[in-house]
């Protein structure tokens, strides 16, 4: 019986553990979880704190998820991994394993900033206990300052709102959400939310003095409760003091390989193949975790998958407003204005790069499989595509394959 | 598994199966109660290039893309391998609908994301586009 270990409790190791049991239904699988929780799915603990859903609907797969499928489970953080003796260390035990898969995600980056640590009530928001603390605080009341205006910033200022506080959002960028949007989206979204968010834009922060932030042009904003949302970084440490091949995150080959034999690894911690542009890149997100961690799954398990269709993508909505993205911003812009919708495509080469929409999202699937498959378009399918009439510009072939029966996705 | 499949050279484009998909998930015994003078929102729609017909729904795909992106857990597969939505875990963050290469998933009015069930979550248990297509353009077997 092949033994497997999986660092990590999220969403790519419950990808890989997927990926091995429909490869190996033998399978000895432990998972070695520092977290110290059953498999939760992190995105929704905004929605926990908004009350839109349940702390018990956090666990999305159930509290047993790890136990129906007889995957042995360690709540230990682990120290080392030996990769000559193939066993990793976890607070005093040794686990051996025959395949290996790091999925240790990344962690809030907590820059060092004068002051911080006088600051009385600080939070990230990241895990379920720190949205448990977050939402402690958030009970009693208070000014809410929220430094980081990107998708993690702005879904906690959404579950913050519930609470009636008082929401300062600052940012060193010029716009909300900079890095999932482009200008005109983000400015979009910064003007319809500037009457429920008081935006703090282009600034730095340069001290905490108690609980009042300082920025850098000498504006000072008191506070209660102080949200740090600038980003994550990946947990790399476990596999480069081993000398695997680090970058910004671990990097892997397509079957989700590190560099290391028997090692693989998933999710927010590697930098992986991004089909767009053919790079590796640190994409951090939930399907890019699910799709990565099941191919590693398969691979340590001997069968051979390879990830080649990863591309960033995004869906949320926003205080009512749906914002729906995939690809990069690059090449040729084509965009439309419907209503209140505002929907940008992005081209190059006759090839979808990119789209971002506000607004209604319903035709986005068809958009991001023209990204994913690099189906070509011509110049004037751009408007049909953005109007939503889609389907119809499918090669004959491909759709009626698509219908009709056996396809690929 | 049985799926629903199309034929689209057999499609006149009546949109017939799209009231009777309304009708099969309405929950209300009589069409005409059901429909009348409401605006329809079906799991099945019938699209066009203009010049052929085609009927979209959900293809229930082997490794489907709406389950691996969604966050709530409210898409996930039954025994039979179809796909089925969980409603009260659903919390309308619409990345389902970001990756259905078929556009087959939306998020309704009530804001949480719905799909063709192979009408095994209304009374009817078999899928009433395909019983009453007029034109045998829609096909539920097995491949």
């Amino acid at each position: 019986m092949k033994k497997y270990v999986l660092i990590g409790g999220s969403i790519a190791t419950e990808g890989a553990i997927e990926g091995i049991l429909s490869a190996d239904k033998s399978a000895d699988i432990t998972v070695i979880c520092g977290e110290k929780r059953p498999l939760y799915s992190r995105p929704l603990i905004s929605y926990v704190l908004e009350k839109k859903t349940t702390d018990e609907k956090l666990y999305f797969r159930g509290e047993d998820y790890y136990e129906k499928k007889g995957v042995k489970k360690v709540f230990a953080t682990a120290e080392k991994i030996d990769p000559e003796k193939k066993i990793v260390c976890a607070e005093g035990l040794e686990y051996p394993y025959d395949e290996l898969l790091v999925a240790t995600g990344s962690k809030p980056f907590v820059p060092l900033i004068k002051g911080l640590e006088g600051v009385s009530k600080k939070h990230t928001f990241y895990t379920m206990d720190d949205m448990i603390g977050l939402r402690g605080d958030l009970e009693k009341g208070g000014k809410v300052l929220i430094v980081g205006a990107g998708l993690i910033g702005m879904k906690c200022a959404e579950g913050v709102k519930e609470y009636g506080c008082e929401i300062v959002i600052a940012d060193m960028a010029p716009r909300p959400l900079p890095a999932a949007t482009t200008p005109e989206a983000g400015r979009i979204v910064q003007d319809r939310l500037s009457a429920i968010i008081d935006f703090r834009l282009n600034a730095a922060l340069d001290h905490f003095d108690g609980d009042k932030a300082v920025f850098a042009s000498g504006e000072e904003v008191d506070f209660d409760i102080l949200v740090l949302a600038l980003g994550v970084r990946p947990q790399v440490g476990l596999l480069k003091e081993i000398g695997a091949e680090v970058n910004r995150g671990i990097l892997v080959n397509e079957k989700m390989q590190t560099t290391l034999p028997h090692i693989y690894a998933a999710g927010d911690v590697v930098e992986s193949y991004e089909a767009v542009s053919g790079d590796k890149r640190l994409l951090q997100l939930f399907p890019s975790a699910y799709l990565g961690g099941k191919t590693a799954g398969k691979n340590m398990a001997g069968e051979e998958s390879l990830f080649l269709t990863d591309i960033p993508m995004n869906a949320t909505n926003l205080f009512g407003i749906r914002i729906t993205s995939a690809g990069l911003f690059v090449g040729e812009k084509t965009e439309v204005t419907v209503g209140e919708d505002y929907r940008a495509l992005y081209a190059e080469d006759g090839v979808i790069k990119g789209f971002i929409l506000i607004g209604d999202s319903a035709r986005a699937g068809i958009l991001t499989d023209f990204i994913r498959k690099k189906r070509p378009i011509g110049e004037k399918d751009k408007k049909e595509l953005l109007a939503g009439r889609d389907f119809a510009l499918y090669p004959a072939e491909e759709r009626k394959a698509a219908l009709g029966g056996n396809y690929e996705i | 598994m049985k799926k629903i499949y199309v034929k689209e050279e057999w499609c006149l484009g009546c949109h017939l199966c799209e009231f009777e998909c309304a009708y099969a998930n309405s929950g209300i015994g009589n069409i005409v109660l059901a429909l009348k003078d409401k605006e329809i929102d079906p799991n099945v729609k019938v699209l066009s290039d203009g010049k052929i017909t085609f009927a979209v729904s959900c293809r229930h795909c082997d490794e489907p893309l709406c389950i691996s992106a969604c966050i709530s857990g409210a898409l996930s597969k039954d025994e039979t391998g179809a796909v089925m939505v969980d409603k009260s875990k659903c919390v309308g963050c619409g990345s389902c609908v970001m990756v259905c290469p078929y556009g087959a998933v939306r998020i309704t009015k009530e804001g949480t994301a719905n799909k063709c069930q192979l009408c095994m979550n209304n009374t009817f248990g078999e899928p009433l586009c395909v019983k009453k297509c007029p034109n045998g353009a829609i096909v539920f077997e097995e491949k």
